[in-house]
């Protein structure tokens, strides 16, 4: 397969490319002006003179498509006997190498236009702390296909674990399995997601008006058609049915978007992840990069047998996007065959869970409390007068927050083996988070002035993907993990990354 | 404990650490930090307080003096009750560091997992010729273990130690 191209001379990218950078430059320029645009167009002295406004988006379109085919014309690269050499750059020219024991992944993506035309985009993932962006933006597949066995081939030789044998899929899903993901997704979050786009494009529109010296006419158009609309009960209702109603379908169309056709394979001992609707996404999974895998559940999803499963990778340098790959729709059998293909011993079947110490009950206790004690005093405010029956909240807040405590204090719990540690959390839902201990960056011991009473500490764990939280573990167990963490750490022979 | 999990012989234990305390004189950098602090707040708030024309703000100002400087004072407690506090242990494969009196914490970090180490001196530290170590794991966290008040002497001979045992593997 690798014959049939060859990499050691410079070589550009596929002539369809120029298409793929012509509508990235449009939609870069698109995005940053917007709203200058729709102002333009929403302008009612457009009729008078629309050659200037024609000429102008002439202009706008040739340099985008001179700009295309220099970009294009600029970037070649070619695979030496070391490295992977790049040269890109108009005017500000760049010449990046990469040694191949610096290469970590090579991962496939492709947008609508990509799609459409037929060619991928590769990234190259590498180690270190190199913010620059190493990605061939057109590709044919085969050439692309090509250049990922080179560069495989070539990197081989500097890894040494692989995963466990084995080819075939693991997980494929059906659409019907994705609308089942979209229907159980935490719809509340969809919500606040939505609200805080909607408040950051009005902050944004605002934030123009107000260079435009429109700003405090927006505002009494705002308060004025607000003021018409009669703030009802029924209203409302109907406002937050509507706004769920949006919700679960935000939710669906993100779930469809981001996970369309999902699949989880292993080729050659190399876990691979493919999905996406509009943007396709091939990664890679690499046993010693995951630092974290979180397999999140709740109860509607535990009725349906599926989780949530997140890998969470090694952050390197400034790069932070990607660092968290997200599946859908998982089922038990799966997780097990993926938890096997990754970590070394996943096996807790002889540990026994730990709990907190009972402060940690006893802390939410009181921090729910004195929530309700704030709302209590906020009823017994004058201008809230007689309105006694503010109080009836108490009868429903009450025994929620006692079992909103109950549940979370039932589903914490850790456990250690040989190799691993496993937290289990959550309080409607339910997560469960897997590290391996030799993958530990360092530990800590924390002890608030109330905790010190009660001998306990909270243990934070660092690894490469962030910290991780055990909270108010008694002081001998405390120190026996703390000490068989770093003993872990230290011992380690395999490479954490 | 993890009766189940067998190691060859005894773990080694942080809980019997020799820890060494930092050097005496950052008590007195820390000292001079605080008034620095203190005599620019202090003063910048009488300033602000005696020339204002409001008269909500004139009836009230001695108070509110009063409790910045009984905030200052609480700072200054904090301040020096914590540095008997901070300490810190060097073992052949990993460092310890240890403070806070309000929030306690212990933190370890292998040599092997360092990324790189740091040697900062601050105005008033280099004055006394003391030295901050900072050391650098991977992750997202900026700074992951920092070491204020050590003998300039000393903070270079444990980045010596660390940098040879990282470039040693």
């Amino acid at each position: 397969m690798g014959n049939k191209f060859d990499f050691s001379d410079f070589s550009k990218q596929s002539t369809r490319g120029i298409l793929v950078y012509y509508f990235k430059i449009l939609y870069k320029i698109i995005r940053v002006s917007w709203i200058l645009i729709v102002l333009i167009l929403s302008k009612k002295s457009l009729g008078s003179s629309p050659t200037y406004l024609f000429i102008g988006l002439g202009i706008v379109l040739v340099y985008v498509l001179v700009r295309a085919i220099l970009t294009f014309l600029n970037f070649k690269f070619k695979v030496t006997d070391n490295d992977f050499v790049l040269h890109k750059g108009i005017i500000n020219k760049s010449r990046i190498a990469i040694p191949f024991d610096k290469i970590q992944n090579i991962n496939f993506k492709q947008n609508l236009v990509q799609q459409v035309i037929s060619v991928v985009e590769v990234e190259i993932e590498t180690a270190g702390d190199k913010s620059v962006e190493i990605a061939i933006t057109a590709l044919s597949r085969e050439k692309a296909m090509a250049l990922k066995m080179l560069l495989l081939d070539k990197t081989s030789k500097s890894k040494t674990v692989e995963m466990g044998e084995g080819n075939g899929v693991i997980q494929k899903i059906s659409l019907l399995e994705l609308f089942k993901v979209s229907m159980s997704e935490n719809h509340f979050r969809s919500l606040l997601v939505l609200v805080g786009l909607g408040f950051s494009l009005y902050v944004q529109i605002k934030d123009f008006f107000e260079t435009i010296e429109l700003g405090d006419q927006l505002d009494v158009f705002i308060a004025d058609n607000t003021g018409a609309i009669q703030m009802t009960v029924v209203l409302t209702v109907l406002l937050i049915t509507i706004s769920f109603f949006i919700a679960i379908l935000a939710s669906f169309f993100r779930v469809l978007i981001v996970h369309f056709d999902l699949t989880i394979s292993v080729k050659n001992g190399v876990l691979e992840i493919k999905q996406g609707l509009f943007t396709k996404r091939n990664n890679i999974i690499r046993k010693q990069k995951v630092q974290q895998l979180i397999i999140a559940t709740n109860p509607l999803k535990k009725l349906l047998g599926i989780y949530n499963v997140a890998f969470k990778q090694a952050i390197s340098g400034k790069q932070k996007k990607g660092t968290v790959l997200h599946i859908v729709g998982t089922k038990a059998p799966q997780i097990d065959t993926l938890k096997k293909l990754i970590f070394s011993n996943s096996d807790f079947t002889e540990q026994a869970a730990y709990k907190p110490h009972f402060y940690y009950k006893r802390k939410m206790f009181i921090r729910s409390f004195i929530v309700i004690l704030l709302l209590n005093i906020i009823y017994s405010f004058p201008h809230l007068n007689g309105a006694w029956e503010w109080y009836l909240c108490n009868g429903f807040l009450i025994p929620f927050s006692i079992w909103m405590v109950q549940l979370k204090y039932n589903k914490r719990f850790y456990k250690v083996n040989e190799e691993m540690l496993w937290l289990g959390s959550g309080q409607i839902g339910t997560t469960d988070q897997f590290v391996e201990c030799f993958k530990i960056q360092y530990v800590s011991l924390k002890q608030t002035i109330f905790q010190k009473r009660y001998r306990i500490y909270d243990v934070y764990i660092q690894t490469a993907s962030g910290k991780v939280r055990i909270p108010s573990v008694p002081e001998k167990e405390a120190f026996n993990l703390y000490d068989y963490l770093l003993y872990k750490s230290q011992t380690a022979t395999q490479a954490w990354m | 404990m993890f009766q189940n999990i067998q190691i060859a012989g005894e773990l080694p234990t942080v809980t019997d650490l020799n820890y060494k305390r930092i050097q005496q004189r950052y008590l007195i950098v820390i000292l001079l930090n605080f008034f620095m602090v203190f005599t620019i707040a202090i003063g910048g708030l009488s300033v602000a307080l005696f020339n204002s024309g409001d008269h909500f703000i004139m009836n009230y100002k001695w108070s509110v003096i009063l409790v910045a400087l009984l905030f200052f004072f609480f700072v200054l407690m904090a301040g020096v009750l914590g540095f008997y506090k901070r300490k810190y242990a060097v073992r052949e494969r990993d460092i310890s560091y240890k403070e806070g009196i309000f929030w306690a914490s212990i933190t370890t970090v292998p040599f092997c997992r360092i990324q790189h180490v740091e040697l900062n001196e601050a105005p008033f530290s280099r004055l006394f010729k003391l030295a901050t170590l900072t050391i650098y794991t991977a992750g997202d966290s900026t700074s992951d273990l920092k070491i204020r008040g050590l003998n300039k002497e000393e903070a270079l001979r444990i980045k010596e130690f660390i940098t040879s045992h990282i470039n040693g593997k």
